[in-house]
């Protein structure tokens, strides 16, 4: 008696869990698709808004599709200044010198740091991450003082350095992090097998830091594509500026006034690039950072 | 410490422990440094003597004309009765209270969302990510564009939905600016946390879950014993990284609210900013900066410390 | 093989110890942007290698006179435009470290603050040498003057001015070889073409939601009236006056009487033109810029001062930029040689005034291309008169979209506060004593 009792109610118990997800499901998708929605929409909306006519764009009652799809507002930073393909060129070229320049100091650091004991290494390491506290805007002129007593002041590698810099504390960090998550003994029978300590980084390590090193390329592109203030204190020289310069530059007219449709444009052409990038790589972004970030 | 999957876990367990005796490869220092020394070259010469020179600019008084002279700590002694370093100091620490609690609060509801394993949740965990590869700058245009008074489609919502009926003015007093460059910075940033979270929350052994449920542990108990225990790390270091940004707080401030209305969003980055390139005042403008190195130095420290005693015990 | 890590205490300590040596040469060092490092007063044109910034909206301008210059001389100007967004930021950072152009071309309301932070050279004695001295813009000169010195001289020259509809004068039955010459006419005028014309056209035009544009074309009738918005070198601030009140009464019966549309209270400046470009509008305050623009879309247009109130006066807003030699220039004779050539009547005319542009110089309104059009030769003769709001704030207070200028304009004339005009007169003037 008791059992039958018990497997009714059980029963009972399960098909009233079961109704209970499938409404649970729907409320789930029905909050989640709202929150989703919420993050989307302002993409969505300056992507919408780039390609209507620059009055629709700039009309009083905002539209959400364009009435009229134009490429006005493109056509117009096409030929803005030195012309849009000048500044893209420039700015793949500035993010291309920082990704590299990035991953091999903190690559070769982050190897040494988890590798390796010697005199002055929680310095070195300390010191590094001081790099993330210090007020961005203030130590620029100092830098670029010092810059110019290497007579790397206006050049796109003293430019380049700059950004290294600055996404060394990040990249150290995660990279030191992933070598420490390999077993060392991998390592060892690479060097008992008669590799040098190069060869079993190259051979062995590497591989299996790739998540990590894709993070740290990832994130030093995402943060020199958009920077605005060191390249436009560093260059003197208007055929080298950026993206961002001519963003700032193009949607800003006289006496104040501020061109939406241009502004979106230019928002979308820098946006795409790195949204795709990100798109691709999110694979290995996601296991870079569980190797790297959280083995604090 | 954390990991994504038992295995690693025992394999970063064995291997995190710090650099054995004996090995071929710790007892070769000079190898090491080898591999550091780029690092180093860099921190040395565009870090540590830029830091000096800063530290220098700190105790001059440095005009454009005749050259710097030195002041002592006149610099230091000025910022108590600098009101806009004073009113920057109050308002930053105001933001960082709020957008830390905020992007926490969220994240938190986020979290949720995007830990399930129904499907979809991925999509839903990309979806939250995307604005983290706006840049802040493009970010905030993107806002100052949506939100201004006449053609901003955030006005469009709120009447639509009928919670307002003109514009709502978004920037319009200083707390309105501050809640709405929140919720770009939300917005904006939150994506990163929330990874970060999610990947924390997947080296919670399933196992302890399992077990807690046999035992008959609330829904809120596992939180409170299992999965905050685990997390604590991963907070701790989201802490660190989030009231860090907060205190340097720049782009955001600068491109939506200017700073304004009445001087009332203008953070200490701000202040900084403009004392020094539209004051031209580079000595005080360096000494507020060692200031808040200091400060961030400090504050991180403890943190730190504290976060690393409780992980002894 | 020694770690740079691990001397990293005493080489901190060397290097605070020196910085003061160091930190002497390099601002030495940085001062020679230019090639050659000689200092040299002899010839002014030599072959020296100049440098130049000029903010983006002027850079067309600029270029097409530099490349003049280095077309017709030894010396060699290598111009760069900054970005309008980011140019006081550029600016600054150059200035803390020594690496200022030899020539710098700046916005005319931002030169009040860069001639008192010390960033330009005195160039008085070289400036009253000039045989054309007295009839130079005065409103660039005076924004560039400090103490009765001079360090700044006109670089681009714009004007606001009235500019309005001929065709749509004559079809409201009024005088179209009479502009508006007082407030009086600017609202009987505006009226009858919105009464007589009607439809979609419209007597007059503002950007409503755009600081920097209300200013350029605003500001002048305060100045005409004797009332200018900052005096005293820019310590006292004039909101709270009689012309203010006339000034914004007009605009907000304008507006209130829908002969003035309704988009123009959410226009930040972008359609600022179009309607009037299109032959839709009666009366527009703006400047000279848009002269060419509406001889593309075939308006037939006159041109007219911005009045007082009553009509006594009329002035106009002399925008553009000013030029002047940094202190960090070693060449101040080869950069003056640059000046005065760009003064000069050769690149005033066959330069400026050729593309369309107002020549800075009074004395040659009447040259062979300006002459062409009445308009132009009527905006430069009012650079004797125009005027520019000069102080250290003016960015913060006028330009920036959430300054009080703006706020007012949008409380009085949209929001009907009527406390608007006392309330600004306390936040500008709030805002001048803390720039003080």
């Amino acid at each position: 008696m008791t059992t039958t009792t018990d497997n009714t109610a059980r029963s009972r118990a399960t098909r009233r869990r079961r109704a209970k997800s499938a409404v649970a499901g729907t409320g789930y998708h029905l909050f989640s698709g709202v929150m989703a929605a919420i993050f989307l929409v302002p993409i969505l909306w300056v992507t919408l808004n780039s390609f209507k006519t620059r009055a629709e764009a700039n009309q009083a009652t905002p539209t959400w599709f364009p009435h009229s799809w134009s490429l006005e507002n493109y056509g117009a930073l096409a030929s803005y200044g030195n012309g849009i393909g000048v500044y893209l060129g420039n700015s793949l070229v500035l993010s291309t010198l920082v990704v590299i320049g990035t991953v091999i100091v903190t690559v070769f650091a982050g190897y040494g740091f988890a590798r390796f004991r010697f005199r002055g290494k929680s310095l070195l390491f300390g010191t590094t991450l001081l790099i993330l506290m210090v007020p961005y805007a203030t130590i620029l002129i100092p830098l670029y003082i010092v810059l110019g007593w290497l007579h790397l002041s206006n050049t796109v590698i003293g430019l380049a350095l700059t950004l290294v810099m600055f996404q060394m504390p990040f990249g150290v960090f995660l990279m030191r992090n992933s070598f420490e998550s390999i077993p060392r003994e991998l390592e060892e029978a690479a060097l008992v097998d008669g590799c040098g300590p190069i060869g079993a980084l190259r051979y062995v390590s590497l591989r299996l830091v790739t998540p990590g090193i894709v993070t740290v390329a990832l994130f030093s592109f995402l943060a020199s594509w958009n920077e605005f203030l060191a390249p436009l204190i560093f260059l003197n020289d208007d055929r080298q500026y950026t993206l961002p310069l001519m963003l700032v530059g193009a949607s800003t007219g006289l006496y104040g006034a501020v061109n939406y449709g241009s502004l979106q444009a230019g928002i979308v052409i820098t946006i795409v690039p790195v949204l795709l990038l990100y798109l691709a790589l999110q694979r290995y972004y996601v296991s870079g950072l569980v190797n790297g970030a959280l083995r604090g | 410490m954390l990991a994504t999957s038992s295995d690693d876990v025992a394999v970063a367990r064995r291997t995190r422990r710090s650099p054995r005796k004996g090995s071929a490869l710790t007892d070769r220092p000079g190898l090491g440094m080898l591999f550091v020394a780029p690092l180093a070259a860099i921190v040395v010469v565009l870090f540590l003597i830029p830091l000096g020179v800063l530290v220098f600019m700190s105790f001059q008084d440095w005009p454009l004309l005749g050259g710097p002279k030195p002041n002592g700590i006149a610099n230091y002694q000025a910022i108590p009765s600098n009101s806009l370093f004073t009113g920057a100091i109050t308002f930053t620490l105001t933001y960082t209270a709020l957008a830390t609690v905020a992007i926490f609060a969220v994240s938190f509801v986020l979290v949720a969302v995007s830990n399930s394993h129904r499907p979809g949740a991925k999509a839903y965990r990309t979806a939250f990510f995307l604005p983290y590869v706006v840049g802040t700058a493009a970010a905030a245009l993107i806002w100052f564009a949506a939100v201004n008074d006449q053609n901003g489609i955030a006005n469009t919502i709120l009447q639509d939905l009928g919670f307002t009926k003109g514009p709502w003015g978004f920037l319009d007093t200083p707390g309105q600016a501050l809640f709405t460059t929140l919720t770009l910075v939300v917005w904006k940033f939150i994506g990163f946390q929330v990874i970060v979270l999610l990947v924390g929350l997947q080296a919670v052994p399933a196992q302890l879950y399992e077990a807690a449920r046999m035992d008959g542990a609330s829904t809120l108990q596992r939180l409170r014993y299992i999965t905050l225990p685990f997390l604590r790390p991963t907070l701790a270091l989201l802490l660190i990284l989030s009231i860090t940004g907060s205190l340097l707080a720049f782009d955001q401030f600068q491109v939506l609210t200017h700073g304004g209305p009445d001087n009332g969003t203008i953070t200490l980055v701000m202040a900084i900013y403009n004392t020094a390139f539209s004051r031209f005042d580079l000595g005080k403008a360096a000494a507020l900066s060692v200031v808040l190195l200091v400060a961030l130095v400090l504050l991180n420290g403890v943190q730190l410390m504290f976060l690393r005693r409780k992980d002894d015990q | 093989m020694e770690s740079p890590a691990h001397h990293l205490p005493a080489r901190l300590r060397h290097l605070i110890g020196t910085t003061a040596i160091l930190t002497a040469s390099v601002l030495i060092l940085a001062a020679c942007s230019s090639s050659s490092p000689a200092p040299s007063a002899t010839k002014p044109d030599n072959g020296t290698q100049l440098t130049m910034w000029v903010r983006q909206a002027n850079g067309p301008v600029a270029q097409s006179l530099v490349k003049a210059y280095n077309a017709t001389h030894k010396n060699q100007v290598k111009l760069t435009t900054v970005p309008d967004a980011g140019f006081q930021t550029k600016i600054g950072a150059a200035a803390g470290s020594s690496g200022l152009p030899d020539i710098l071309a700046s916005d005319v309301v931002y030169s009040p603050n860069y001639v008192k932070q010390g960033l330009y050279q005195d160039l008085t004695t070289e400036v009253k040498a000039l045989p054309f001295y007295s009839n130079l813009s005065h409103a660039h000169t005076d924004a560039s003057s400090l103490n009765g010195k001079i360090y700044g001289v006109p670089f681009v020259v714009d004007s606001s001015l009235i500019m309005y509809n001929k065709d749509l004068f004559a079809k409201a039955g009024l005088d179209p070889a009479q502009g508006p010459k007082s407030f009086a006419d600017i609202y009987n005028d505006a009226k009858a073409i919105r009464d007589k014309v009607g439809g979609d056209t419209y007597g007059f035009y503002f950007p409503g939601n755009c600081s920097g544009c209300d200013a350029y074309s605003m500001l002048p009738y305060l100045a005409a009236a004797g009332e200018p918005l900052f005096k005293n070198d820019g310590k006292t601030a004039q909101v709270d006056t009689a012309s203010m009140k006339a000034t914004l009464d007009l605009y907000k019966k304008l507006y209130d009487q829908g002969i003035v549309p309704a988009s123009a209270k959410s226009d930040d400046g972008t359609n600022w033109t179009t309607l009037f470009n299109a032959g839709k509008i009666g009366i527009l305050p703006i400047g000279n810029f848009n002269f060419g623009t509406a001889e593309k879309g075939k308006i037939n247009y006159g041109e007219a001062g911005l009045p007082a109130p009553d009509g006594s006066a009329t002035s106009g807003f002399i925008g553009g930029d000013v030029v002047g030699i940094t202190k960090n220039s070693t060449h101040k004779a080869q950069a003056f040689d640059f000046l005065t050539w760009v003064l000069g009547s050769d690149a005033q005319v066959n330069v400026l005034a050729k593309a369309g542009d107002l020549p800075s110089r009074v004395d040659l309104a009447n040259n062979k291309y300006s002459s062409t059009n009445p308009a132009i030769v009527a905006a430069i003769k009012g650079e004797a008169t125009g005027y520019t709001p000069s102080s250290t704030a003016y960015g913060a207070l006028v330009n920036d979209a959430t300054g009080p200028w703006l706020k007012l304009l949008r409380d009085y004339i949209f929001s009907g506060d009527s406390n608007a005009i006392s309330t600004a007169q306390k936040s500008f003037q709030d805002g001048l004593n803390q720039a003080q």
